[in-house]
């Protein structure tokens, strides 16, 4: 885990000292709305449907228990009680007031948290791979180079107003796990033909009003090139990227406007002109950071562990969450958790990816006991615990089932991607949250909800695709017709490996009809399923006619 | 008679307000202040000067409904605005 120094912690107490005079000359009248949002924005507090919004970065996800914890004390006492992790791994509270925005960055300040970055025309928080570190099927761990791009960027004067805000995703493992694809820049650490280990460099990738999946514009980086070629993209975006439109800003539709060849020349030639600047990024570098996130000290334990073997024959619904909650750990004896925050309706739902005040004590309290004390957010909306001995499964599970946070649903029809919709945002057309918890309900069934296997819904209440529509297998885009709500069915989106843009199916259906069109088309997709198909094997196989067909025909 | 209100966010904790017939503001859209859409211009006029007191933030019109002593926003997203998120 990286430790601030002292520049580190300068910089940021700094930083809410500057922004708690902007608060007070904004209270006081000094400061107009106009010229403080601006200055807001830039420290994480948009103002909501009902209240002001504050997003707090959690660097490629990883926190330690104090720093959940101080999320549980923050929302307690400035809050309602309970938070929102985010599709960039980030937390949100949705109700702070603004006077005691000031005193929240500074208690997040004492834990080496802050919210610099998590809004305006600038980078924000550069995501990961939830299992960085553990994945077995790693190259190497994401997660220094996210730190060493996160420092690179912060307040970089060059980069601070870009034509539009900018994300940046790091994958290590063969599978993509943090949807590089779908971000601005996404890197993914690879090994080339002569055993050396760089990078893949995506760009152009995004979701919102105009969604792309992002093209390869360097096949191979090597690694101590890393900072160099960012500056370089960066520079070519900064200096062409449009600024007359910000439905037009962004990368990804310059990338589109001039054509992925003309935009790696413009990279290639600034990254040229740039050979003797001093961002190269030396070993001693990378090793200096890498060392923060060295792995824990784990004890030698059998892989195979008779307790929770014994556990798993004698408890079917032990089995089913070890089968669906957990993944290989690169380390023998020890398994990778994931923290359901979809539960089942029938304990009580709630929002995806909302967590108690309460929940977040326990947690951190658990992440101590089994797992290192420290705890991961994940782009899907969840938890993880990273570092769990098998021999502390059937315990863990107990635990978290106790917190209602074991539902076993992980990249089930349940685990859904869901923003905030129209409850709370101010841009969301409709509603996404209820939905989410009708189809919740309607799929309660565990049995059920296995054996029609991987399906990802995603749901976002607006065009810009908080939610990640577009990449959902069934995606739902919440819209205001004739001053009600529908919500368009896209299908065949994917943000994985195989990532792809969902297509819409037809009309959108009304609030009443949305799940019942859900359940229509995994019906289809369990008539037309061939061996071990999942959702979006079935549909890319047999395409979209017969889920149109069967879709329509009862409407 | 088509009827309008003058909402706002309250600056210091960004709650939903209507300016109702005293030229404050309260949180209930029951005891805002009710115009015929002739008027609203009118009332923005006092809105904004609330906004130069720093009080609000972001005034605009919305439309209404009027049902016995019952006042409803007409559009759903003024109504979640009104009466809160429809999840817990």
């Amino acid at each position: 885990m990286y430790q601030y120094d002292q520049f580190d912690h300068t910089l940021v107490r700094e930083r809410v000292e500057e922004y708690r005079g902007q608060v007070a000359r904004r209270i006081g009248g000094e400061l107009s709305e106009e010229d403080f949002r601006n200055l807001r924005l830039r420290n994480g507090l948009y103002l909501q449907l009902h209240a002001y919004m504050l997003r707090i970065a959690i660097p490629y996800g990883l926190m330690t228990s104090d720093q959940l914890r101080k999320l549980s004390e923050i929302s307690r006492n400035y809050d309602k009680g309970y938070g929102h992790f985010t599709t960039r791994q980030n937390f949100q509270l949705n109700w702070p007031v603004l006077e005691d925005t000031p005193d929240i960055l500074e208690d997040l300040s004492e834990v080496e948290m802050s919210a610099i970055q998590t809004s305006g025309n600038c980078n924000r928080n550069v995501t990961s791979d939830a299992y960085g570190g553990v994945a077995r099927d790693e190259i190497e761990d994401p997660r220094p180079y996210c730190e060493i791009i996160r420092q690179f960027l912060t307040l970089h004067p060059e980069f601070s107003w870009l034509p539009r805000k900018f994300k940046i995703a790091v994958s290590g493992g063969d599978e993509d796990r943090a949807a590089i694809t779908v971000h601005d820049i996404g890197l993914k650490i690879i090994k080339n033909d002569q055993g050396e280990i760089g990078f893949r460099v995506l760009v152009g990738g995004g979701l919102g009003r105009s969604p792309f999946v992002g093209k390869v514009v360097r096949e191979f980086l090597p690694k101590d090139q890393l900072i160099r070629y960012l500056q370089a993209v960066l520079r070519v975006y900064n200096m062409e990227g449009r600024r007359d439109n910000m439905f037009k800003a962004r990368i990804k539709i310059l990338v589109h406007e001039i054509g992925i060849e003309r935009f790696r020349a413009k990279v290639e030639r600034e990254f040229e002109a740039s050979e003797n600047d001093i961002l190269f990024l030396g070993q001693a570098e990378q090793d200096r950071i890498a060392a923060f996130f060295a792995p824990p000290p784990y004890a030698d334990q059998p892989d195979d562990s008779s307790s929770f073997a014994d556990a798993a024959l004698a408890d079917p619904a032990f089995a089913a969450w070890l089968n669906t909650n957990t993944v290989p750990h690169k380390v023998p004896g020890y398994a990778i958790v994931n923290l359901s925050l979809k539960p089942a309706s029938d304990s009580g739902g709630g929002a995806p990816g909302d967590l108690t005040a309460d929940q977040m004590d326990a947690v951190a309290d658990l992440a101590d006991r089994y797992s290192f004390g420290q705890i991961r957010s994940t782009h899907r909306q969840n938890l993880v615990l990273a570092d769990v001995a098998k021999t502390d499964l059937p315990a863990l599970r107990r635990e978290l089932q106790d917190l209602n946070l074991a539902t076993p649903n992980l990249e089930k029809i349940t685990d859904i991607i869901c923003c905030p919709g129209m409850d709370y945002c101010n841009l969301a057309t409709a509603r996404s949250i209820p939905v989410a918890q009708r189809i919740n309900e309607r799929f309660a069934d565990l049995d059920k909800q296995h054996d029609i296997g991987d399906l990802r819904i995603n749901i976002s209440g607006c065009i810009n695709a908080c939610g990640h529509h577009h990449v959902g297998h069934i995606g739902i885009l919440g819209v205001e017709k004739l001053g009600e709500e529908f919500y368009q069915i896209t299908l065949g989106g994917s943000s994985s490996d195989d990532a792809d843009i969902g297509k819409i199916i037809g009309p959108a259906f009304s609030s009443q009809d949305v799940v019942d069109a859900v359940e229509n088309l995994v019906t289809t997709y369990i008539n037309h399923r061939g061996k071990n198909e999942r959702f979006l094997d079935t549909y890319r196989r047999i395409g979209q006619t017969p889920f149109r067909e069967n879709l329509y025909a009862s409407y | 008679m088509r009827l309008q209100m003058i909402t706002a966010n309250r600056l210091k904790d960004g709650a939903v307000v209507y300016l109702d017939e005293s030229e404050g503001w309260t949180r209930n859209v029951e005891q805002g202040d009710s115009v015929p859409a002739q008027s609203a211009d009118l009332r923005m006029s006092v809105a904004q000067k609330s906004v130069a007191e720093q009080i609000v933030v972001a005034p605009y019109v919305i439309d209404v409904e009027v049902g016995g002593s019952r006042v409803t926003p007409v559009r759903y997203r003024e109504q979640i605005r009104a009466f809160g998120p429809t999840v817990s």
